[in-house]
């Protein structure tokens, strides 16, 4: 690797991140996935090994330039370690010339956690698909047919999307929307040491289905509804409550054509005032979904997204030193987070090649966030609802839990707390 | 595996008690999932908020000797080299992790101290005769030697030694308004600079051109 070295701009949403890394949002995502066996340090380096040389703007650490940042690609190598930090530990540290993903493994599950900058959530997925598709092919002698995988050029991989669908035009105005509001907070004792507090709920993907089905609604929009149906339970609903605003991240490949692994995403608001409750999921469920038609029509979503585009497109913002810039974003960031309550990320169905579905039990999703975000990927015959959050004890989970429980579908639930030698619940 | 009577949720590894109640569990125990990390003791208090109280503390006590009317003179001197202490460990945290930056920051910042200072005590010209273009020639080796020790490409570290040539300019400013009565020092800096960045310019032109765009990228 020691040609020409390459550089990138980063993309829209990236060049807000590294600005708003606060405390446990170190704005950095962990994807799992869960293997029937014990998983092989050597090979996962040998497949990492080879899988990076597809994705050289991985190979990148993250440095300043007078007016933005940039990403500066490197010979570090990401070596595979056994997990030894704690989930979704800062990856980037100011000044620091370091890789901005990691590998590392822990039992039967191999864990990627991301620098939000490089990628997102379904940029993310299509790298760490590919690794373990070549870590299982390493370890079974598997011959996996990619034939029918979409053959993506490389500088597609690494192509700015926002860039290319850039309209200038008036935006949506949702972060004015967003800054202007305030939304109601979810309660409880922050981790004095910042850390993050993971809980993973697997269900039966099935039995979630069966279930939004019977509600007349699609599993996403159901979710959706049972989060805001349990962050409803923690209110005090005699008392006026600011309204509950549920952030959605939406993939914007399913509107734009495109097959970058950089950050391309937008967000709907889903919003609901606690007084308008009658304790009925029945209640919430209209709210929800007109909430997704409406925000998701694609003049609504062109609209946002050009809203995003328009901070790094206006002269005036480019030409402000990026340590003015840094102060100024960080602030914009706080105000914006005041309108959200919650974060609920839905990935989706992860396809996995035929051949590799023995060897492979779940997948799981977790993102730092301010306040607490909910992931949801469903692989085969499991939805996994993976939640982090800095609350010490996390209520809203709990009532989720419960109400999943309530509709027949039973909840098995992991957790990176609570191990025995630790401190109990009750003195958290 | 466990089983929590109250949320009705089985829970995988060795837990103490249930993660989202706290109530007891039942059911036998398995291996965790996620490894078990020591709990970190008390909470971080960053080094930048500790200095900071250190700083307003002394400074509160120097203001109280200055209104109990102890000698004036060497208080205010004190309470100044304590303000660029602090400004300096501010300095120091906040380009820890890039030395080479670092350097450059200091450089720039006690010169202008070195100015202040020589300004306040009666303009004798030491700071733009002898201190500024001494730091300048050092803060240039130490830049090239650090990144040579760091193995740093040339793009890394060209853009410093340009702040460090632009900054080598500035000293013509006294020369012209007549500020620095001995100007031959920093005359020789200046070209020392300009020959520096000329040849950058000559045989690295791609390097520099490539450190340029990255760097100025809008």
């Amino acid at each position: 690797m020691n040609g020409k070295k390459n550089w990138y701009k980063l993309d829209n949403a990236a060049t807000i991140i590294p600005s708003t890394v606060n405390g446990a949002d170190s704005r950095v995502f962990r994807v799992v996935c869960e293997l029937n066996e014990p998983v092989d340090r050597v090979r996962l380096q040998e497949a990492l090994d080879d899988v990076i040389r597809r994705y050289p703007h991985f190979n990148c650490v993250l440095r300043k330039g007078m007016f933005w940042y940039y990403l500066d690609e490197c010979d570090l190598r990401a070596t595979v370690t056994r997990e030894n930090l704690r989930a979704l530990s800062p990856i980037y540290c100011d000044g620091r010339k370091t890789l901005l993903y990691r590998v590392s493994y822990y039992g039967n599950r191999i864990n990627l956690e991301m620098f939000h900058v490089l990628a997102d959530g379904t940029g993310a997925f299509f790298f760490f698909r590919e690794l373990v598709i070549s870590y299982l092919s390493k370890c079974h002698d598997l011959y996996v047919d990619m034939s029918s995988e979409p053959d993506i050029a490389d500088e597609e991989l690494a192509g700015d999307a926002f860039r290319k669908y850039y309209q200038k035009k008036r935006g949506s105005g949702q972060m004015k929307e967003m800054m202007a509001k305030k939304a109601y907070k979810l309660k409880g004792r922050h981790d004095e040491n910042l850390l993050n507090h993971l809980l993973e709920a697997t269900v039966s993907s099935s039995a979630l289905r069966a279930a939004a089905k019977q509600k007349n609604t699609t599993v996403g929009i159901f979710t959706v509804a049972l989060v805001l149906m349990s962050i409803l339970d923690e209110l005090d609903l005699t008392k006026k409550n600011p309204p509950i605003v549920i952030t959605v991240p939406v993939n914007l490949r399913q509107f734009f054509p495109s097959n970058t692994t950089r950050n391309f995403f937008g967000v709907i608001n889903v919003s609901y005032d606690a007084a308008e409750y009658d304790g009925r999921i029945e209640t919430l469920l209209p709210v929800v979904e007109e909430a997704f038609e409406r925000q998701l029509e694609k003049e609504a979503i062109t609209n946002t997204m050009n809203s995003y585009s328009k901070l790094v497109h206006n002269w005036a913002i480019k030409l402000v030193p990026l340590f003015i810039k840094d102060l100024v974003i960080e602030q914009y960031y706080i105000r914006t987070q005041r309108g959200v309550t919650t974060n609920l990320s839905n990935v989706g169905k992860i396809p996995m090649p035929e051949e590799t579905l023995p060897y492979i039990r779940k997948f799981v999703g977790f993102m730092s966030s301010p306040t607490m975000q909910i992931c949801v990927i469903t692989f085969e015959g499991y939805t996994v609802f993976g939640a982090v959050s800095d609350l010490k004890v996390n209520t809203v989970m709990m009532h989720l839990c419960r109400h999943l429980g309530e509709l027949g579908i039973s909840v098995e639930l992991a957790t990176n707390d609570y191990e025995k030698g630790e401190t109990s619940h009750a003195s958290l | 595996m466990l089983h929590c009577d109250a949320c009705g949720v089985d829970i995988r590894g060795n837990k103490t008690c249930c993660p989202l109640c706290g109530r007891a569990l039942r059911g036998e125990p398995e291996q965790n999932i996620f490894p078990v990390f020591e709990q970190p003791k008390g909470s971080k208090r960053s080094i930048a908020f500790i200095i900071t109280i250190i700083f307003v503390i002394y400074e509160g006590v120097l203001l109280s000797s200055l209104a109990a009317g102890f000698d004036q003179g060497w208080i205010l001197v004190l309470m100044l080299g304590c303000l660029f202490l602090w400004l300096d460990l501010m300095l120091a945290l906040y380009f820890r992790n890039n030395i080479v930056k670092l350097l450059t920051m200091e450089t720039l910042a006690i010169s202008l101290i070195s100015i202040w200072i020589d300004h306040l005590t009666g303009w004798h010209a030491w700071s733009v005769c002898y201190t500024i273009p001494s730091l300048l020639i050092l803060i240039a080796l130490l830049t090239i030697l650090i990144s040579r020790a760091m193995h740093l490409r040339l793009e890394d570290y060209v853009i410093y030694l340009l702040f460090d040539g632009g900054f080598s300019l500035l000293q013509l400013i006294p020369i012209l308004i007549g500020k620095n009565p001995h100007p031959m020092y920093a005359v020789v800096v200046i070209i020392v600079f300009a020959a520096a960045i000329g040849c950058i310019l000559l045989f690295h032109f791609r390097k520099f051109s490539s450190a340029s765009q990255k760097w100025l990228n809008i």
